[in-house]
């Protein structure tokens, strides 16, 4: 018992240490424990995990839980091939693939019946890979986004002249301050939305949080429509 | 400003070329040329096509309207030229006066995109957007890749398509 507190105080003062910095250079490696958003299963909705990979090729993946405690699972190896990541999670039946050239993971995930993204920020690359059990508090790591500013995308005349529908989904990092750190379109069903869309997210940022050293991933989507008039 | 611009286009690429739609070769004895061959036959309606096609839209509904009293047609001709009086009123945003027109030339030949397309930018223009869109279809059954077909199509979404934009933020 002393052992497991003494762990996770051990593991939260690396959090609390290194938390989470904005990445500059592209992830190539990704051994470290990561913070992840993990979206579109249209039952469980929004999943928060944390992914841990380690050096010998090992993946392991933690939810949280209500009580607060942190469980690390063991999925598959995880391979890198062209600055491509992969692993799966044969429980939840999820292929995950990410994309190693970008400045945070983050990627798509595919299951026999469903997809979706994830993104992620980097934790830490220090923790020993024998803690099995830790205690954070979610909050810590992902604090709420609660949008301070939300613009709403001008949808485009030629999209409606040709009357196109679609979506889009932006992934990117957010700082205490709110700010929207480093964009990217992860989903993008036509071309056509790719500037109003991204014109919205500049324009858009949250509500910031005390803890300066906390960056979290986040994700929007925007889903563009068209409702018949007569 | 807009809906200027886009009545020019249309109107300046109709109004010519429909002497020519639909015009057996054999009515023509020339391969490849039906409008001059028009020409020959029909000054009048052939100065009026001229006319329009330079946006005189009084002098080429004068000049066509004279061509059809005067000048012997065949029934496709005269579609034709109907077609190009009823775009001639929808450029000068007369909608009533092209429905009637178009409406004539339908009923001659059913055949002449043209006619249809004029006849539902002429809806278009009323605001009748069921109409225009009855119209257009028919356009487009003969000719599915005409691009003022394409542009009616167009001006018929923005009109009658209601954008929604839904975000949602993951958290």
């Amino acid at each position: 018992m002393a052992l497991s507190v003494a762990a996770c105080a051990l593991f939260l003062g690396a959090v609390a240490a290194h938390g989470a910095t904005i990445p500059t250079e592209p992830v190539d490696e990704p051994v470290g424990i990561w913070n992840c958003l993990v979206y579109g299963h249209a039952r469980r909705g929004d999943e928060q995990y944390l992914i841990r990979f380690l050096p010998d090729g090992r993946t392991d993946v933690s939810p949280p839980r209500a009580d607060g405690f942190r469980i690390w699972s063991r999925v598959s190896d995880w391979t890198e091939r062209r600055n491509r990541l992969s692993f799966s999670d044969t429980r939840m039946g999820r292929e995950y693939e990410a994309d190693l050239r970008r400045r945070t993971l983050g990627g798509s995930w595919t299951s026999p019946s469903a997809g979706g993204g994830w993104w992620c920020v980097q934790l830490s690359d220090t923790v020993a890979d024998d803690i099995n059990v830790e205690r954070t508090n979610s909050y810590d790591l992902m604090p709420p986004l609660l949008a301070s500013r939300m613009a709403t995308p001008n949808y485009p005349i030629r999209a409606i002249r040709e009357a196109l529908e679609g979506r889009a989904v932006v992934c990117f990092l957010v700082d205490n301050s709110g700010a929207i750190i480093d964009p990217h379109i992860v989903e993008l069903s036509d071309e056509i939305f790719r500037r109003t869309t991204l014109w919205a997210i500049d324009r858009s940022n949250y509500v910031g949080w005390d803890k300066q050293d906390i960056v979290r991933p986040g994700c929007r989507s925007f889903i563009y429509e068209l409702d018949p008039i007569f | 400003m807009v809906r200027v611009l886009l009545t020019s286009l249309f109107i300046f690429s109709l109004a010519a070329p429909a002497w020519s739609q639909n015009l057996p070769r054999a009515d023509t004895g020339v391969a490849g040329d039906n409008r001059i061959l028009l020409g020959v036959g029909n000054p009048l309606l052939a100065q009026g096509s001229e006319a329009l096609r330079s946006g005189d839209y009084d002098e080429g509904i004068r000049l066509t309207l004279l061509g059809l009293e005067r000048e012997r047609t065949t029934d496709l001709i005269k579609a034709g030229a109907l077609s190009n009086i009823c775009a001639a009123y929808a450029a000068k945003e007369a909608p009533d006066t092209a429905i009637e027109y178009c409406t004539q030339s339908i009923e001659i030949n059913r055949y002449n995109w043209r006619a249809f397309s004029n006849r539902s930018y002429a809806y278009w223009l009323k605001e009748m957007y069921p109409e225009a869109t009855e119209d257009l279809e028919a356009a487009v059954a003969i000719n599915p890749r005409a691009r003022q077909v394409l542009q009616i199509r167009g001006m018929l979404n923005e009109a009658g398509l209601r954008p929604r934009v839904t975000v949602e933020d993951h958290q």
